[in-house]
């Protein structure tokens, strides 16, 4: 799911359904819109489940990873009052 | 005060007191000229805010029952960044252990320095179009490479960070760590914004910082972190302070956000939104091609049908009901010309002509059943029919009395024309014709 862009077929999945509203579309063409449209469905499901989600800290030698529980809320709390 | 050898000891309560009477004692009223910040009005009507000047600062308490002392200023016109001239007495606040000055009377000293040098500087950047609409541009939706520049650990990042979480979108959010107040925060700032463009890595630039006073937040009014914003390559997005507060960098920033919270908001959509998108849009796709296709099946019974009534073996069979007709026509006319009374016996009358037309609606009945020896069994029953046409014609030829005539047969007619059909019709001396086949001729009954 590296290089799906999500924006692109979303719109592309809406175009879809809009384009299947007109009944006097061809049938094979409706056939293959229908098929691609269930192809995206899936695979913009699948994107938004498989979602994954990182936060770095930049450094000038290295960009580090940080995982969310570094950060202690009260800790910063006390910081900012 | 207790004492223990040399040494004298006092409470905490004593020396407190005691500085608070030196400090009344030394300063019973005095005046003293700086800027109002961290003003806070609590429902007690009290005022309670802080003088300041860039070195120093000291707390004031204005109490209710001094609010009229006033001039060129109300009570209720005292906001931070005004420059005023209090007087009151300097005492102490034992139960906070700080000194403070307890105001009786205040005085407009202008427009606080702060304010005018904020005011000037939005002046000239606005003169030189950094806060012009036009050059702002759009923020990516859902970005996937979030550059952030703020505290490394502060309330902005953890309300950021949280919010993006819950969006459940895809991405990598990466921290620019910089000060976001002191003598460093500018530069550091500054650093970080030219870093993030250097790398050239994000889609978008985050410049986050959690709300505090206006002293806090006035980095952001800073003319080189404008600046550093208005060269910014990666679209800018700022959350800085609550929503009250509208610094310099909001203002330059192609789009400013209220909080950082907002800033995580606006950034990312909601993933269940979206997977609630997704399955309504599936709905649609399922509903859209159902209708077609029923559309389809519709359009093409009516094909069908018309193709039928267009059909050869549709046109043959109306050709046949035509024939029918036709052949019906021709026995009314035969009828009308040979005498009824004659062959109203025979076999081929009217009800012949009835079955007739009963053998042909089983032949029309025969041919709309869709079936490829449909033409052929029509053929055959043509052919029948036909034959029994014929035969029909050769049966009544052998009837018209005129035929018989030919045979050597005669009639004969009474002058008035009725036909003679007994001998005891006639008497002597009648006269008669008798017809031949080819012509008449008169006798006289003996």
């Amino acid at each position: 799911m590296e290089d799906f862009d999500f924006e692109k077929s979303m719109n592309r999945l809406k175009e879809i359904v809009a384009t299947l509203e007109d009944e006097l579309l061809p049938l094979d063409r409706a056939m293959k819109l229908f098929e691609e449209g269930c192809l995206l469905a899936n695979n913009l499901k699948k994107y938004i489940n498989e979602a994954k989600q990182k936060v770095e800290m930049y450094s000038k030698e290295i960009i580090e990873d940080i995982t969310m529980d570094g950060y202690d809320e009260r800790e910063d709390l006390k910081e900012h009052s | 005060m207790q004492i223990d050898g040399k040494r004298r000891i006092y409470s905490v309560s004593e020396i407190t007191f005691f500085i608070r009477e030196i400090l009344e004692e030394q300063f019973p009223l005095i005046w003293i000229r700086g800027e109002v910040s961290n003003l806070s009005r609590p429902l007690s009507g009290h005022i309670y805010f802080t003088l300041k000047d860039n070195n120093a600062l000291i707390s004031a308490v204005w109490f209710k029952s001094n609010h009229g002392f006033t001039k060129n200023i109300s009570s209720e016109d005292l906001r931070d960044g005004k420059e005023v001239i209090c007087a009151g007495k300097i005492t102490a606040y034992p139960q906070k252990g700080v000194y403070q000055i307890i105001v009786e009377f205040i005085e407009d000293a202008g427009i606080g320095n702060l304010y005018l040098e904020l005011e000037l500087l939005k002046r000239k950047l606005k003169e030189k179009g950094y806060f012009d609409e036009g050059r702002k541009r759009p923020i990516p939706l859902n970005p996937k490479k979030v550059a952030v520049i703020t505290a490394k650990k502060g309330a902005a990042i953890q309300d950021f960070l949280k919010i993006a979480r819950e969006k459940g979108m895809e991405y990598v959010i990466r921290i620019y760590p910089s000060s976001v107040q002191g003598a460093e925060a500018e530069r550091e700032i500054v650093n970080m914004i030219e870093t993030a463009n250097r790398e050239q890595w994000a889609e978008v630039l985050v410049i986050i910082r959690g709300g505090g006073s206006f002293e806090d937040l006035h980095v952001f009014n800073s003319e080189k972190i404008a600046h550093a914003i208005y060269n910014s390559k990666l679209p800018v997005v700022t959350g800085i302070g609550h929503e009250i507060d509208y610094t310099i960098a909001d203002m330059v920033a192609d789009y400013r956000c209220a909080t950082p919270t907002h800033v995580a908001n606006f950034l990312w959509e909601n993933k269940e939104t979206y997977i609630q998108q997704i399955d309504e849009l599936s709905i649609s796709l399922y509903e859209n091609i159902g209708r077609l296709i029923r559309s389809k099946e519709k359009s093409l019974r009516i094909n069908i049908r018309e193709m039928k009534a267009n059909s050869p073996l549709y046109k043959f069979q109306k050709t046949i009901t035509i024939l029918y007709k036709l052949v019906k026509d021709l026995f009314v006319s035969m009828d009308s010309r040979i005498e009824l009374e004659k062959i109203k016996s025979e076999k081929y009358s009217y009800r012949s002509v009835s079955k007739l037309k009963e053998k042909l609606l089983e032949t029309e009945i025969d041919l709309s059943l869709e079936n490829k020896n449909m033409v052929n069994s029509i053929n055959k029953k043509i052919n029948a029919f036909s034959s029994f046409v014929h035969l029909m014609f050769s049966k009544m030829e052998s009837l018209n009395p005129k035929i018989q005539l030919k045979r050597g047969f005669t009639y004969i007619k009474l002058k008035t024309g009725d036909i003679v059909k007994s001998s005891k019709e006639l008497k002597k001396g009648d006269m008669i014709d008798i017809v031949f086949y080819d012509g008449e001729k008169e006798a006289v009954v003996k």
